[in-house]
């Protein structure tokens, strides 16, 4: 029935290994025959890499196992992520894998936590997440199984050595028949008729047909951009910034349960720690700074020392316009780039496989399948661009040409809206595609200075003392609940290095917010 | 005059519904419950002519019991006290041809086999010329065609948890128990006809003027709580619940109706009304089948049957359609008129029920989405009478909503235009949205459900109203050969013996309602009469 059979990936890395992981993984063997190329001599993007809880449900489906991830990874437990000097210098939040309190008479909590502060309680709707509070005082434990606990209404991520992870998802893949091939693509043929791909062709002579092409080859897009030439969404006027330089430094304290991104002068810093080590990077935008002045201020603001040469990126924002072109797809940067504000990479990676798998092509690519998964994939792009493009817009600096610029541009009316909105009563707009819900919107919004004119009069069906009385026991509940959670570091050590015979982990979600929520 | 600013930034304490019957009482019973607490008192206004006229029979889907239980109502009391009915799936008969049977239940068919969803495998079956039968894999189905129900099991390893259900209701008895409960709650109710709106400089409603006030009300309460001199009620934000006319959001608002009449053609509705007798089985499905200019629903509660027929007077007369569901001479039929307002929520006022829209019932009746737009409405209730945003959303929201059900319906004809009479031949002509066309393009081609914002229907149902017309795809997921075809076809089979069983378990809905006594109180049945 026109199915395919020989399937080729173009490039390793994790967007790659991640591919290939999957594919071998739902694909009969039998049936279908998975290679991958990928040339020793390029050098991937993979540094320390934040990763979202999605993660876990990759990992769960393809049936590994999480303790032995860490270990194999470097990794360590990821809460959150602590945004500092954003809506203005000196300022911090922290954005949690989770939720703030509990939602009661069908009202988000931020409405009555907005109602305590008018009645004079000074305290922050971070103290009503768990993962915050957690994430600020360096605890790890898992989420609790039982739904109507608090302790139930986050989740977590974590920190790993992405080049770690394709090595180690390469293992699993080869095990499952994917045939590595190692060498660097010379030429592509096209078929005359269609123009889609028919074969690469390598530096030593050898040539790899196939029926679909997957393009891992990360921001060049070889097969996507430079042979088919699928045009692409330029979005650098709303994010600004296109270079980065990335340095991992030695490790001179445990590790932290969360990634740190520090706005600096024209980008900001991320900190990733990983068990050994610490993955830094600053993303910037050339038309503000030089690379010079960038790279100064990392080293200066490394806590530890360097451990290789600085790694200069370049990169434009923005998305593939279609991110499947005839028998190609592409998967990872070769399908568009958001910077890693959010640790979205490895989302989009993901979310593009499962679509991959749940849309998988006959040999004639059928137009109304690939236009349903681009559809999708634009989707989840879009959903993403408008977040980060609010941490850039959400400010009160003016200390620089580059903060003054994101502050007074023209943002996407899809934002403009969901910000008014925001502003008149504390609604967030609802979906259910695409990541980031209620509770980030609003850890985003209030942790940068973006609050509403007044809260939903629902709130106020209840008696202001008895309302401050209960949520004074919530802040307490959850405070005494983490007091006793064990330290970031102890968990590390229990779960990754101790006795893994025994499966320790909760199920997984594909939910930013735990599996309950 | 009061200053329209200060007016426009006043908190919300009173609230006005113009318009009864099922959406006004609906409306008055779920806005007294949804903000209790907050000081708004209510008031709901109606009078014979400005109120939406309901037809005998409503069917309801499994939102309703959602929203029965968060207004508070005990399902129990709410069956036994209007002769409501259990419902649990759609019987299509002769719409793709005339031998054409099948259901449409609420919830999925079948399960999910090594991470791919059940109908892939169902096409795949088709499509190697093995007889198929979508309907033996669903247990609502198999259930429904035996009449017979029981409720969804709370212990979810169980396959009687797969189930839900809606109700159908007798509409007047259910706006008479939902008026007790809103009169109880505090709303005040004022039969009069509401003439001449008042409005501020910035288009606001101010007050408005009521005639033929009813003589009891005098000296009451409730009058010297809400009745200036000259008959003046003054609210800060008010519901129009007045059916088709909308005196509030048209007539007064003008906010412009939409007419879809060219998309859904349907003018009129007629019905015919029967009591059941005791002996007479009570059956768990509803009943859909093509007309030589329309469609007729069978509905049938506890206590009643109706035959509604929708429409279109260009193809028949008044006459024919009353012979052709055989109701009695005195049957009027009622004008329909299909579409939708351009704004639903505009500046003080909220249509809701029949003066936002009209979408046909075939999917989501009126009574749905008369639940929806209020937990829509209580979501987004804002503070102050003036909230632009709050109110676009609603409109957002409600347009996504009726942009989806309109194709869900659309749907519904476009399958069925193979009949042959001149109505049908027309249908067969009618454009589709580009939504609705990617949606058909992709099943035809992969035999998978496009998915929207903001949808009613779940991927689920729409696969069985395609598949039940005979809309069969070219193609299935190629990965079902991943999974070895032997192990398939056994656990194919498991799931249709289990469903059989399982029927083959379930009580008739008539034995189940007297076991478990949700049968209706007698009165039920003359009161209901009176409609």
């Amino acid at each position: 029935m026109n199915s395919l059979r020989n399937l080729v990936i173009v490039g390793g890395g994790t967007s790659g290994w991640m591919t290939a992981a999957a594919l071998a993984k739902f694909l009969h063997p039998q049936q279908y025959q998975i290679t991958l190329v990928e040339s020793d001599a390029i050098g991937t993007v993979g540094v320390g890499e934040a990763t979202v809880p999605h993660i876990r449900y990759f990992n769960e489906v393809l049936g590994i196992d999480e303790n032995e991830f860490m270990k194999k990874t470097n990794a360590t437990y990821k809460l959150g992520i602590e945004f500092s000097n954003w809506g203005k210098l000196g300022d911090a939040y922290i954005h949690p894998f989770g939720v703030y309190g509990q939602s009661r008479n069908d009202i988000s909590f931020h409405h009555y936590w907005l109602k305590l502060q008018q009645l004079g309680d000074a305290g922050s709707i971070s103290d009503y997440s768990v993962g915050v509070v957690a994430a600020a005082a360096e605890k790890f434990a898992y989420p609790a199984s039982d739904p109507r606990s608090l302790f139930s209404k986050y989740s977590y991520a974590f920190h790993i050595d992405a080049s770690l992870y394709a090595g180690f998802l390469r293992d699993y893949s080869i095990a499952r028949g994917v045939k590595r091939i190692e060498g660097k693509i010379d030429q592509v043929n096209q078929r005359p008729d269609s123009e889609s791909i028919q074969s690469v062709q390598l530096a030593s002579g050898e040539i790899l047909a196939g029926d679909l092409f997957i393009d891992c080859s990360g921001f060049r897009g070889l097969l996507i951009n430079e042979t088919l030439k699928t045009g692409f969404e330029d979005w650098s006027h709303w994010l600004p910034c296109d270079r980065a330089i990335a340095v991992p430094s030695a490790k001179t304290r445990e590790p932290l349960p969360y990634t740190k991104a520090i706005a600096r002068a024209a980008g900001w810093q991320w900190r990733i720690p990983l068990q050994s080590r610490t993955g830094n990077g600053q993303v910037y935008s050339s038309k503000y700074i030089s690379d010079d002045e960038v790279a100064n201020s990392l080293l200066t603001n490394l806590d530890g020392e360097p451990l290789a040469n600085l790694n200069y990126l370049r990169f434009k924002t923005g998305r593939r316009v279609k991110c499947w072109n005839k028998n190609c797809v592409a998967i990872g940067l070769s399908s568009g780039f958001l910077e890693p504000l959010e640790s979205t990479s490895i989302y989009l990676i993901q979310v593009a496989i499962m679509k991959l798998v749940e849309f998988f092509p006959y040999a004639d690519m059928e137009a109304a399948n690939t236009d349903e998964f681009n559809r999708d994939m634009a989707n989840e792009y879009e959903r993403i661009r408008d977040f980060l493009i609010l941490h850039y817009h959400a400010t009160a600096r003016d200390d620089s040409a580059f903060w003054n610029y994101c502050r007074t541009m023209e943002i996407p009316q899809s934002l403009a809206y969901k910000m008014d909105l925001f502003r008149e009563q504390g609604h967030v707009e609802r979906y259910k595609r695409g990541m980031f819900l209620e509770p980030s919107w609003v850890a985003v919004y209030m942790g940068q200075g973006i609050f509403p004119k007044t809260y939903h009069p629902l709130v106020n069906a209840q008696e202001p003392a008895q309302l401050q009385q209960q949520l004074h026991a919530m802040r307490d509940t959850i405070i005494a609940g983490v007091r006793a959670m064990p330290g970031h570091a102890e968990s590390i050590k229990r779960y990754c290095h101790g006795d893994t015979s025994e499966k320790s982990w909760p199920p997984a979600a594909m939910s930013l917010y735990g599996v309950f929520s | 005059m009061i200053n329209s600013t200060d007016f426009q930034h006043t908190p919300i304490k009173r609230i006005a519904i113009l318009g009864g019957g099922m959406t006004g009482w609906t409306v008055a019973a779920a806005l007294a419950n949804g903000l209790r607490g907050i000081g708004i008192d209510i008031v709901l206004i109606d009078n014979a002519q400005q109120t939406e006229t309901d037809l005998h029979c409503e069917a309801t889907m499994p939102a309703c019991v959602a929203f029965h239980q968060w207004l508070g109502v005990t399902e129990k009391e709410l069956v036994a006290r209007t002769g409501a009915s259990f419902l649990l799936a759609t019987q299509f008969n002769a719409w793709a041809d005339q031998q054409q049977q099948y259901f449409m239940p609420f919830g999925d068919h079948g399960f999910m086999l090594n991470r791919i969803e059940f109908p892939q495998y169902v096409i795949g079956r088709y499509l190697q010329g093995k007889p198929v039968n979508y309907d033996d894999y669903s247990l609502a189905a198999v259930a429904a065609k035996a009449g017979r129900f029981c409720h969804p099991s709370a212990q979810d390893t169980s396959l009687f948890s797969t189930l839900s259900y809606g109700l159908t209701l007798n509409t007047f008895a259910y706006f008479n128990y939902l008026r007790e409960r809103a009169v109880q709650s505090g709303v005040a109710h004022v039969i009069a006809e509401a003439s001449t709106l008042k409005l501020n400089s910035d288009g606001y409603i101010e007050s408005i003027t009521l005639n033929h006030i009813h003589g009891a009300l005098a000296n009451t309460p409730v009058a010297s709580q809400w009745i200036g001199s000259d008959g003046l009620v003054a609210a800060d934000f008010y519901i129009d619940c007045t059916g088709a006319q909308g005196n509030v959001i048209g007539k007064a608002l003008h906010v412009e109706w939409q007419s879809l009449s060219g998309q859904l053609p349907v003018t009129h509705v007629i019905n015919h009304v029967q009591p059941i007798s005791q002996a007479q089985s009570i059956p768990s499905r509803r009943e859909l089948l093509t007309g030589a200019a329309g469609w007729i629903q069978n509905l049938s509660s506890q206590t009643h049957t109706e035959q509604q027929y929708f429409y279109h007077s260009s193809f028949t007369s008044a006459e024919q359609a009353r012979i052709a569901i055989g109701a009695a001479e005195s049957a009027q039929a009622k004008p329909i008129s299909i579409g939708r307002r351009e704004k639903f929520w505009h500046k003080n006022c909220v249509a809701i029920g029949e003066s936002a829209g009209n979408l046909d019932v075939q999917g989501a009746g009126k009574l749905h989405l008369v639940q929806s737009a209020i937990l829509r409405f209580i979501s987004l209730f804002p503070a102050r009478m003036a909230a632009d945003f709050n109110a676009a959303e609603y409109n957002r929201l409600t347009n996504l909503e009726y942009d989806h059900i309109e194709d869900f319906h659309s749907l519904h004809y476009q399958l069925a235009a193979t009949q042959d009479t001149a109505y049908w031949q027309q249908l067969a002509r009618v454009t589709l949205s580009d939504r609705l066309l990617h949606k058909l393009d992709l099943f035809k081609k992969r035999g998978l459900v496009a998915f929207y914002e903001g949808e009613t229907f779940s991927s689920g149902v729409w696969t069985s109203l395609l598949l039940g017309n005979g809309f069969w795809p070219q193609r299935y997921d190629p990965l079902i050969h991943s999974t070895d075809a032997q192990w398939v076809e056994l656990q194919l089979e498991k799931m249709e013996k289990m469903m059989r069983s399982a029927a083959e378990a379930m009580p008739t809905q008539s034995a189940y309602l007297y076991k478990q006594k949700f049968t209706a109180e007698i009165d039920i049945r003359s009161a209901a009469n009176s409609n």
